[in-house]
């Protein structure tokens, strides 16, 4: 494998780990501050 | 390559070119699954409606969960300086899926002891475990910013409870049926989710080489104390004033957000409603989740020292001023109050692992952690304790709902300013 395709493996690898984790993650805090609108209404 | 192999030290050493900042999201999906503990209140009511559990003996299995979290970082945290932290994520996994499979089977069975055993005991041994493996790593990985790093992933952990909180409450109606509330099934499909996204960080992390220096300048405000073992560092005063601090911190927090929704409909009464109010829990979940990562990058900035100094200074001033803020009949600034305090909160958990590492090295910081959360598991009994029991005595003695708390917030105030004096009194361990 050259180098520019090991960088590149290691960017795709990077990013869809952060999808992984950020999906759910972003998911959970929508419907939190979902909820948290209440208090204002 | 077997899967003992993989799960090895030896092969999660990082090869050349693997970018570090792969490593939060191993952390992540470890804390986020971990943190759905915060969102166990959800099967409160189902599990007492369908079984013959009052809500106070349900209260046993968190609160059981959360002793074990303590016992189990405290006894395991230096083998998993010793075999790395896959092994340990790994078997954290396997206990806190475990945990949730044995659950299932106590309330299908209508059995509230292996409820307990399953989600109390193993799960809180899961959580013990999963809390502390990913720790010590990204301090390895961020010499330079232990503070945001580790903050990273303790902030999976107040976070957990966002997802796993909607995602029961939507599980338990997807199974629910005229003859079953659907919890013990939710248990068993939340096993297995959380066993599957635990495995993400299992396969994802990796340690640095002994060799590997990160390019740029090393923290301006730490530099690296000599390495410490876990058996050398609890001898230390320095140990015990972090325990005294985590433990305050812990127990001025962890009451109020036990008692958050009940709190601002007493001090508010007609003007806050179940709805608004769960709205406030919800806000101040954020606020302990943003407090995590804010506060613990902010550490490596300015100092753990100025970060706690700062914890117990403001801490002790908003809790001595809530009780005239309630009366002013302000919810805003109520809010306003609360929510900075349990960023505080969330910030006292997630910067304590890098005060940790500037006092003792990196050597054995997990360890060291795993001990330190002892002072978690006495304020998950002392924090509450003190709460509800002042509440309940004031009410006793006549004192109107809405100004049952002040005993309290005072209370806590100065149980802050025990933490200010024990911060002020941290020195450098030696060596």
């Amino acid at each position: 494998m050259t180098e520019r395709e090991h960088a590149r493996n290691q960017f795709t690898a990077l990013v869809v780990s952060w999808i992984v984790v950020g999906v759910p993650a972003v998911w959970g805090i929508t419907q939190t501050l979902v909820k948290s609108l209440a208090l204002f209404k | 390559m077997r899967l003992p192999d993989f799960l090895d030290r030896q092969y999660s050493i990082a090869s050349p070119g693997f970018s570090r900042w792969r490593v939060p999201p191993a952390a992540l999906a470890i804390h986020l699954s971990i943190g759905q503990a915060y969102a166990f209140s959800v099967f409160n009511l189902p599990l007492s409606k369908s079984n013959d559990w009052s809500l106070s003996t349900i209260g046993w299995v968190f609160s059981t969960a959360i002793v074990f979290l303590g016992l189990s970082a405290a006894l395991f945290g230096t083998w998993l300086e010793r075999v790395g932290p896959r092994k340990a994520m790994f078997v954290s996994a396997l206990c806190f899926s475990g945990g949730f499979f044995v659950g299932a089977l106590g309330i299908y069975l209508h059995l509230f002891w292996l409820l307990l055993l399953g989600y109390g005991v193993l799960g809180g041994i899961g959580l013990g475990l999963g809390y502390i493996s990913p720790v010590s790593t990204l301090v390895k990985w961020f010499p330079d910013r232990p503070g945001m790093a580790t903050g990273l992933a303790i902030m999976g952990f107040g976070g957990g409870a966002m997802i796993a909180s909607p995602l029961s409450v939507r599980l338990m109606a997807h199974y629910a049926s005229p003859t079953s509330n659907g919890v013990a099934a939710t248990f068993a499909t939340l096993g297995v989710i959380y066993f599957v996204f635990m495995m993400f960080g299992v396969f994802t992390v990796r340690l640095p080489s002994p060799e590997w220096k990160p390019a740029g300048v090393i923290s301006r405000t730490s530099p690296l104390a000599p390495d410490v073992t876990a058996d050398a560092a609890i001898k230390t005063p320095q140990f015990w004033l972090l325990w005294v601090m985590l433990c305050v911190n812990v127990t001025a927090g962890i009451g109020v957000l036990g008692q958050a929704s009940a709190m601002i409909q007493e001090t508010f009464t007609g003007r806050i409603g179940v709805e608004a109010a769960a709205g406030f829990v919800g806000l101040l979940s954020l606020a302990n989740m943003g407090g995590r990562f804010l506060w613990s990058s902010l550490s490596d900035y300015i100092g753990r020292r100025a970060t706690y100094a700062t914890f117990f200074a403001l801490g002790a001033l908003l809790y001595s001023t809530i009780p005239t803020v309630g009366r002013s009949g302000s919810v805003a600034l109520f809010v306003l109050c609360y929510a900075i305090i349990l960023s505080m909160y969330g910030g006292g958990f997630a910067t304590i692992p890098a005060y940790l590492r500037d006092l003792f090295g990196t050597m054995q910081v997990g360890a060291i952690h795993g001990r330190l959360l002892t002072a978690w598991s006495t304020a998950g009994v002392l924090g509450p304790v003190l709460v509800n029991y002042t509440r309940e005595y004031r009410i006793a003695n006549g004192v109107p709902k809405a100004e049952a708390y002040n005993l309290t917030m005072y209370a806590m105030a100065s149980l802050l300013l025990i933490g200010f004096v024990a911060n002020l009194r941290v020195r450098r361990a030696v060596s």
